[in-house]
Parts: structure tokens; sequence; C-alpha cells
């Protein structure tokens, strides 16, 4: 019966669960633009477990750099790998860098991600044009491969087979080492900023965490990888998918403020559109509640259909919502690509699409329950 | 045997600070398998008799024994549970739900009774067969007619079989002819299911078809 009375009033319906989708969408773009934005990405893919020092903060490459690093790395690869649970597995060292190409008067400041290519099947270790394995570490000769994103491209006016130079200083201080680059990532979903990403025994070099062989963090595939990362990492935090999403919410104060005030708006509109939406359904169906009870339909069924009534509005504002910020996300992308070569939020956490259809579905049942507890007993008379 | 008995039945309002009495001290005995018609001018309370009897509404003072049992001691929820399985309603405009199919409004009380589905489901047809309108079940109220309503409004007043149906002027919405049809439901219900069935209503033809009529005038029993 509550689809019914919902069918029967489409346009309100619509409209409520549209305007309810607009607040979900712009809940779930907002704190994913702040986590692109924080987040100068490590990698991109389907990546089943996250190690990183229990204090670190894995997500600021400038901040970040200071604090505690998971050391030995190349050897607890190897150990990981022995495991036949692990089906990949790379350590990343996230370091910001000057970066030139004749000039070493005009550096650009970018982002300089190391992995051990080939390693692990996601972006960037799984870019082509890599030799496989981190040689350099191993005694083998410095590489000089470099691979670049599109906007690390335009950024130095580079492609495929072009030199440049990398250092962590300028001026006096300056040893740079050259790099050529061997690939160009096109892909949308791979970091919005400039980014290069090297050899990680290279990085370490340039960066001074060779001694000692350190990064900020390594990425796991394989579901079934999760006990043995507990027990070989018992200090550190070993972070599945949606861990990750949500550690990288409430391990920044601000981003956790934006997802916080967003989500609270989100509810509260939602709570407001869902409100008077249901406010008028029950004035109008004041008769037939009339006619129900007088039939004999207990209170506490009549209640239950206010309250369905509510969660399936609600529920199709959070499917709304969801599909919009997907789709707003894509929008917005393209528009910031085109406009200022950057996209802010390469790919939406699926963790936050669950939020933001959750925020919704939240609003539904407490706007459902007030309505329901605030709804005065009908007067039965009226259906004489 | 009584199903419905009252004792010193009484309904007052009070309007502007003024109390009116609806009802003053009404005393009525209805026997099981009656056909009563109750009557009176505008104003005569009939209807809140009607409420009375219905437990739609308590009464001031006085008692209701329906089925010997005393309706002032229950409370709301069991007096729901009276009107779902001992009575049935049928109003004077229909009132069927506007967004359930024929089919759906008849079903409605036996979904709340918790009859199971298939019995429920063979009931509702049947129902709907007996009040001549088995090729409408899909139809929403406002693709029927106002007869065709009153019908679907009559097959859902018996769906649980209750002991008594009531009926608020049944035919004061309807043309004559589609009147009598609905007055030929209620007695043939009234003869074969010796249901009781108290009508409200100012239509000769309905008090000359009742067993008996009761004339209500300034809130009293007149004969």
């Amino acid at each position: 019966m509550s689809l019914e009375n919902l069918r029967r009033r489409r346009y309100r319906t619509l409209f409520t669960i549209t305007a309810i989708g607009i607040a979900i969408a712009l809940m779930v773009l907002l704190t994913s633009v702040s986590l692109g934005l924080k987040e100068n990405s490590a990698a991109s893919g389907s990546i089943d477990f996250w190690v990183v020092p229990a204090d670190s903060d894995i997500l600021d490459p400038v901040l970040g750099s200071g604090q505690t690093m998971l050391g030995d790395v190349h050897s607890e690869i190897e150990t990981l790998f022995l495991d036949p649970r692990v089906k990949g597995a790379s350590p990343v060292l996230n370091r910001v860098v000057y970066a030139y190409t004749n000039d070493p008067n005009k550096t650009s400041v970018v982002l300089a991600t190391g992995v051990i290519p080939g390693a692990i099947d996601v972006m960037p270790a799984a870019a082509s044009g890599f030799k496989g394995g981190d040689p350099y570490f191993f005694g083998g000769g410095w590489t000089d491969e470099a691979v670049i994103n599109r906007q690390m491209a335009d950024l130095l006016g580079l492609d495929v087979g072009d030199r440049l130079n990398l250092d962590i200083s300028t001026g006096i201080f300056a040893s740079p080492k050259g790099f050529k680059v061997v690939n160009v990532i096109d892909t949308v979903d791979y970091s919005g900023i400039p980014v290069i990403v090297i050899h990680l025994s290279e990085l370490q070099y340039i960066t001074g965490n060779l001694e000692g062989d350190r990064a900020d963090q390594i990425l796991v595939e394989g579901p079934d990888a999760g006990p043995l990362l507990e027990k070989l990492y018992p200090d550190h935090l070993v972070l599945s998918g949606s861990e990750y999403t949500t550690f990288k919410i409430v391990s920044d104060k601000r981003i956790l403020a934006t997802a916080a005030a967003t989500a609270l708006v989100s509810f509260i509109l939602g709570m407001l559109f869902i409100g008077t939406t249901m406010v008028m359904s029950v004035s109008e169906l004041e008769g037939d509640m009339a006619v129900m009870s007088a039939i004999g339909i207990s209170r506490i069924s009549i209640l239950k259909s206010v309250f369905y009534e509510s969660l399936f509005l609600s529920a199709g504002g959070g499917l709304t919502g969801v599909l919009l910020a997907v789709v707003g996300n894509m929008f917005l992308n393209n528009m910031l690509t085109r406009v200022i070569g950057l996209n802010v939020s390469p790919a939406i956490e699926p963790m936050l699409l669950i939020g933001g259809f959750t925020v919704s579905v939240g609003a539904g049942i407490f706007t459902g329950i007030m309505v329901a507890l605030l709804m005065k007993r009908p007067d039965m008379t009226r259906a004489f | 045997m009584n199903i419905i008995q009252t004792i010193d039945l009484t309904k007052r309002y009070k309007i502007n600070n003024i109390a009116i009495d609806a009802l003053q001290n009404v005393n009525l005995k209805i026997e099981e398998g009656e056909f009563v018609a109750i009557n009176g001018p505008s104003g005569s309370g009939k209807s809140t008799l009607l409420h009375m009897l219905g437990c739609i509404d308590r009464p001031t003072s006085g008692k209701i024994y329906i089925n010997n049992t005393d309706t002032s001691t229950l409370s709301s929820k069991a007096l729901a549970k009276l009107r779902l399985r001992q009575l049935g309603f049928v109003f004077q405009q229909f009132h069927l739900l506007p967004t359930l199919t024929a089919f759906e409004n008849v079903e409605l009380p036996m979904r709340e009774a918790g009859v199971p589905g298939n019995k429920r489901r063979k009931r509702t047809k049947s129902l709907l067969e007996l009040v001549g309108l088995g090729s409408r079940t899909r139809h929403i109220p406002s693709q029927l007619s106002g007869g065709e309503q009153q019908r679907v409004a009559i097959a859902r007043a018996l769906a649980n079989r209750p002991a008594i149906v009531f009926a608020d002027e049944p035919t004061g919405e309807l043309d004559s002819s589609t009147g009598e049809r609905i007055l030929d439901i209620f007695e043939s219900i009234n003869r074969k299911s010796l249901q009781t069935i108290i009508i409200v209503s100012h239509d000769e033809s309905v008090t000359s078809r009742a067993h008996r009529v009761i004339h209500l005038k300034d809130g009293r029993i007149v004969q």
C-alpha cells in the first residue's frame, strides 16, 4: 500500500527522491573531492590490503614524510611472496620532488611514487614499459625508467622517450638524477595531480631512504591474505578496502570534518524533504486512515505503512544520490580536466557510496519513526 | 440470543461548553440474525448510536454488550480486534481505499486478521462473485461505478465473516434501482448466513425490508 501511495502521487515522490538524491550526491562528491585533493594516489585498482605504520599519515606525502615508515621492505615482500595467499605485493614510497627537463631553474613540484614494477597487478606498478622487479636494489644498474601520468606530461611537456631530472632540493644542494619517460598513464581513475612513478630503490636513493630500505606502505593483493598480514605485522595497521577508506577519512580531521558536515547536512535535508512529503501524505490520507481504523486495521499496521513509505522514499533518494554522485564525479573530472587539467577525485570510493545510501536511509528511518510517533489517532467517525 | 444489548447508553458532547446529549439512556436488544433498521430525523442520534454499537466511539455512560462482552472494559487494541473479526462496516460514501484494487480492498481485513494467502485469495474471489463483481477484481475504485463500489464495500465488510454488519445510509449515494440491488444483497446475506444486519437509513425501501425498525428522536428510542 505504501508503494501504491507513492505511485499515486508520483510527481511529489519524484521530486522528493530527486531532492534527497541531490543532497546525498553532494555529500559523496564533496567528501570524495576532499579525499581526492588530499590523497596523491599511491595506487588504483583492486587492492585487498594496505599495511601502514600505526601512526603514519599515509595520505600526505609532505606531512607524512616525517612520520614512521616501514623498514626492510624488499625482504618483507620476499617473505610475503612465500605464502600462496599473497597474489601480489609492493611497497610504496610517496614523496614530493622537484622535476625539470632542461633548465634547473625552472622546476616543478610533483609527486614521485616508488614501487616494485610487476610485483602487483594494480596501477602504477602494473604500468607497461618498466623492467620488472627493482634491479638497482639487487645490485643491477640504475634503470632511469619513469612512468608519468597525463597531468605530469602536460605540465612539463613530456612524452615517451623524453628525459627529465628529479631531485629533492634545488640550488647548491642539488644532485639531480636523470630519468627517461617509458610510458604515459592516460587512465582517468589514476591520480589527478602530476605524478611520476619510478622504481622504489631509485626513489629511495633520491630521498635518502635506501639505507634502511624504507617505504610508506605495502599494498597486497590476495583476498585471503588478511590473517597472514595480521600475524606478520602485529604492530602495524592492516587495512582492508573499506577500512582503508574509513581510515583515510577519520585519520584526517579536515576530511573527517567535511564528511561529517556534509553527512549531517544531507541527513537534515533528507529529513526535511521526507518529513514534508510524509506530513502532506499523512494529512491527505487522514480519511483513509479513519476508514482503516474503523474496519479494524490496527494502529500499528497503519503506522507501519507510514514508516514504509518514508523508508521507500529514502531508499529511492539514496540510490538516486549514489547514481548522481557517480555521474557527477565523471562530469566534474571531465570538466576540470578540460579547464584546468586536473581531475580532483579520480574515483569515488565504494565506502562513500555506501555511506551516502546509509545516511539517506537513516534519515528515512528517523523521519518515519518521528512522523509515526507524532501522528494522531485517526478520528474513525470521519468514515461515516 | 441477544447479540447486542445496551444498558442506559448515553453519549454527551460538549460544544462551546454546552452539553448536548446525543443519546440518552438508550436500552436496546438486538437478536442474532435480525435485520434492523434505525431511522429518525436529522440530529436524532442515529449515527451516534451506530458509532457506539460499532465500537467506533465510546459512550459517556452506560454499557454495550456485544456477544455478551462488555465493550466498555476493552482497550483500543481489543476494540480494533473486535471490529476486525466480529463487525463489518458499510459506509454511505463507500470509502474504499483508492490506491487498492477491488480485490485488494476486500483482501485487506483478512490480511490484517492473518488469514493465510491461499485461503484469503479464495474467499476474496468468492465474495466478489457473491456481489456480482467477479469480473471487476483488478479495477481500482475510480474505475468502478457507485453501485459497484458499494458492492465491493459490502464484500469487504463480509471478509472476516462478522457476526454483525453495520451500514450507514448504504443506498444514500445510489439511484433507486442500484439501491434496491444493494438491499437485495443485504437481505440475502441476512437470510443465508444469519448475519445480523443493522442499517441506518431514511430510505423507506430499507425500513420496509427490515424485521424491525428502531425510531430515534432527540437521542431516545421512541418506538
